[in-house]
C-alpha cells in the first residue's frame, strides 16, 4: 500500500475516528444543523453510535402557557415545529442507538411526538420525562411496548399510575430504578409494591411524603437497595383539627427497616436550601423557581444529571 | 540502565533534527513510552509523517506546556486562574492557523504523537469553526466536495427539510 504520506492528506482523508472526535464537542443543535449534509464521510461520522448513546435534549423548552383546562399548557406551534425537526434528525442519525432520552421538565412533548421518539429508540436504557401533561395512557403504553430494555424512569408524579406500571412490569425484565419528581401517595406506593417489587432504586426526593407510605415502601420493596427521600416533607395524620403534622425526626423504627438498604438518604435540616424551598412550594417543587440545572441533581449518583 | 537522558532529538519527515528536553517530550505519550523504557536507548526519534514545519509548532507547544507544569509545580500544586488563563491565552494564539494545511497536520501530529492536550485542542478548534456553519460553508473551509447523489441529496432534504447549502 501507497505510504499515504507521499500523497497530500488533507480533511477529506480525516479518518472517522477523529471526525467522531470532533462532533463530540458539538451540542445536539449544532449536530443536526447540517453536518451530515457536508459530504458522505462526515454523514458516516454523525451517525456513530458514541454520538447517539444519550440524546439530551434538556436545554429545549416548550414556548408555553398555563390554561385553566387539562391538559393545562398550550404550547406554541412554531416551538413544537422545533422540537419535531429536532427530533426527526436526532432520531434519523441515531439509527436506533439511543440509550439515554432526557427531556427539560418544561417540555412538554405531544402524544405524537412520545409515539414517534419511542418507535426510534427501540434499545432505550434511560428516560428522563417531567412532563406528561400531552401525552396520553394509550401514547404511553405504546412507548413502553417499544422499551424492552428499559431500566430507569423519572417522571412526575401522576393520578393513575397502576396502568403505567403494569406495563412496565409485563415489557420492561431490566427495570429497575424510578424517580417520581412530585409527592408519592398511599396509591403510588401500593401500585409500585404490586406491580414492580424488585425495584432496585427509588427516589422521592423534594416531596410531600407520609409516614405510612414510607413504612409500607420499606416493607414492600423487598429488593430495594437505594432509597432517596432527601428534602422530602415527612408528615403523619393526626387527630383533628390538625389533620396531619409534619415529622422533624425520622424515628428508629423506620431507620431499623431501612438499614437492610445499600443506601437510605435523608436530609431533613432547617438549614438546608433544598429542604426550605420544598417547604416553601408544599411539597411540590417549582423548579422553575430556581437555578437552571438543579432539578437535575439527585443524591443517587445513578439519577443525577 | 543508560545515564539519565536529558533531550532527545526528534527527525522530521524532511530529515532535520531538533532536540527536545524531556519534559517537553513528555508530554508525548508515545514519546514518553519510548524514554520511560529502560530497554530502549534513544539517540534520535524518527516522526516520519511530521514534516519540519510542523514538528517546530508540535515542539513549541510541548516546550510551553512542559514549562507551564514545571513552574505549577513549583508552586506548590495548583496554577492560578490567572495562570491558566494566560495558557488559555496562548493556546488560542497557538491555534491562529490556516485551516487547510496547519490545523489538519497539527492535528494529524497530535493524533500520531498522542499529545493529549494539544490534539483536544486542535479538535475544539476545528468544532468552533463548524459551529454555525452551513454545509456549503463548511465545504469551502474544509476544502470538501459534495458527494452525495443528486437523488441522496434529494431524500436527506426532504427528510430533514433542511437545505444543502
Amino acid at each position: 500500500m501507497e505510504d499515504s504520506y507521499s500523497t497530500v492528506r488533507r480533511w477529506e482523508d480525516l479518518d472517522i475516528d477523529i471526525l467522531v472526535k470532533i462532533f463530540e464537542l458539538l451540542d445536539i443543535f449544532q449536530l443536526t444543523s447540517g453536518i451530515a449534509h457536508v459530504c458522505s464521510t462526515w454523514r458516516m461520522a454523525c451517525c456513530d453510535p458514541l454520538l447517539w448513546k444519550t440524546l439530551d435534549l434538556s436545554m429545549l423548552k416548550s414556548n408555553f402557557i398555563k390554561i385553566p383546562l387539562e391538559p393545562f399548557v398550550y404550547v406554541d406551534g412554531r416551538s413544537d415545529t422545533t422540537l419535531t425537526r429536532l427530533l426527526k434528525i436526532s432520531l434519523s442519525l441515531s439509527r436506533g442507538n439511543i440509550m439515554t432520552l432526557i427531556f427539560h421538565f418544561n417540555l412538554y412533548i405531544s402524544d405524537d411526538q412520545l409515539t414517534y421518539t419511542a418507535e426510534r429508540c427501540p434499545e432505550l436504557r434511560r428516560l428522563v420525562l417531567p412532563a406528561w401533561n400531552r401525552i396520553k395512557k394509550t401514547g404511553m403504553i405504546k412507548a413502553i411496548r417499544g422499551w424492552k430494555h428499559l431500566e430507569s424512569l423519572t417522571m412526575p408524579t401522576i393520578a393513575n399510575p397502576p396502568y403505567l406500571l403494569e406495563e412496565i412490569a409485563a415489557n420492561c425484565e431490566n427495570f429497575s430504578e424510578l424517580k417520581i419528581m412530585g409527592p408519592c401517595d398511599m396509591f403510588f406506593a401500593s401500585s409500585i409494591a404490586t406491580y414492580l417489587p424488585k425495584l432496585r432504586v427509588l427516589s422521592l426526593r423534594c416531596s410531600t411524603l407520609f409516614k405510612d407510605v414510607l413504612i409500607l415502601i420499606l416493607d414492600n420493596l423487598q429488593h430495594l437497595e437505594v432509597l432517596n427521600i432527601s428534602h422530602c416533607i415527612l408528615m403523619e395524620t393526626a387527630p383533628p383539627p390538625q389533620h396531619k403534622r409534619i415529622i422533624r425526626e425520622i424515628d428508629p423504627a423506620i431507620h431499623e427497616k431501612a438499614s437492610r438498604l445499600r443506601e437510605f438518604l435523608t436530609c431533613m435540616q432547617d438549614s438546608c436550601i433544598m429542604c426550605q424551598r420544598t417547604r416553601t412550594d408544599e411539597g411540590l417543587v417549582r423548579w422553575y423557581k430556581y437555578e437552571e440545572g438543579l432539578w437535575k441533581t439527585d443524591e443517587v449518583r445513578s439519577l443525577s444529571l | 540502565m543508560s545515564s539519565p537522558v536529558e533531550q532527545i532529538t526528534v527527525v522530521s519527515s524532511d530529515g532535520d533534527e531538533f532536540k527536545m528536553t524531556v519534559a517537553a517530550a513528555m508530554q508525548s505519550e508515545q514519546l514518553k513510552q519510548m524514554l520511560t523504557d529502560d530497554s530502549i536507548s534513544i539517540v534520535k526519534v524518527p516522526v516520519e509523517n511530521i514534516s519540519t514545519e510542523i514538528l517546530v509548532k508540535v515542539i513549541e507547544y510541548c516546550q510551553k506546556h512542559a514549562d507551564h507544569e514545571a513552574a505549577t509545580k513549583a508552586n506548590g500544586g495548583g496554577a492560578s486562574d490567572s495562570e491558566a488563563e494566560e495558557l488559555n491565552k496562548w493556546d488560542a494564539e497557538f491555534m491562529k492557523v490556516d485551516v487547510e494545511d496547519k490545523l489538519f497536520h497539527i492535528l494529524m501530529a497530535a493524533n500520531y504523537l498522542e499529545i493529549k492536550g494539544l490534539f483536544d485542542l486542535a479538535c475544539q478548534t476545528v468544532a468552533d469553526l463548524i459551529k454555525g456553519k452551513t454545509p456549503k460553508q463548511i465545504r469551502k473551509i474544509f476544502n470538501l466536495k459534495n458527494d452525495f447523489t443528486p437523488e441522496e441529496q434529494e431524500r436527506l432534504s426532504r427528510q430533514h427539510n433542511c437545505s444543502f447549502d
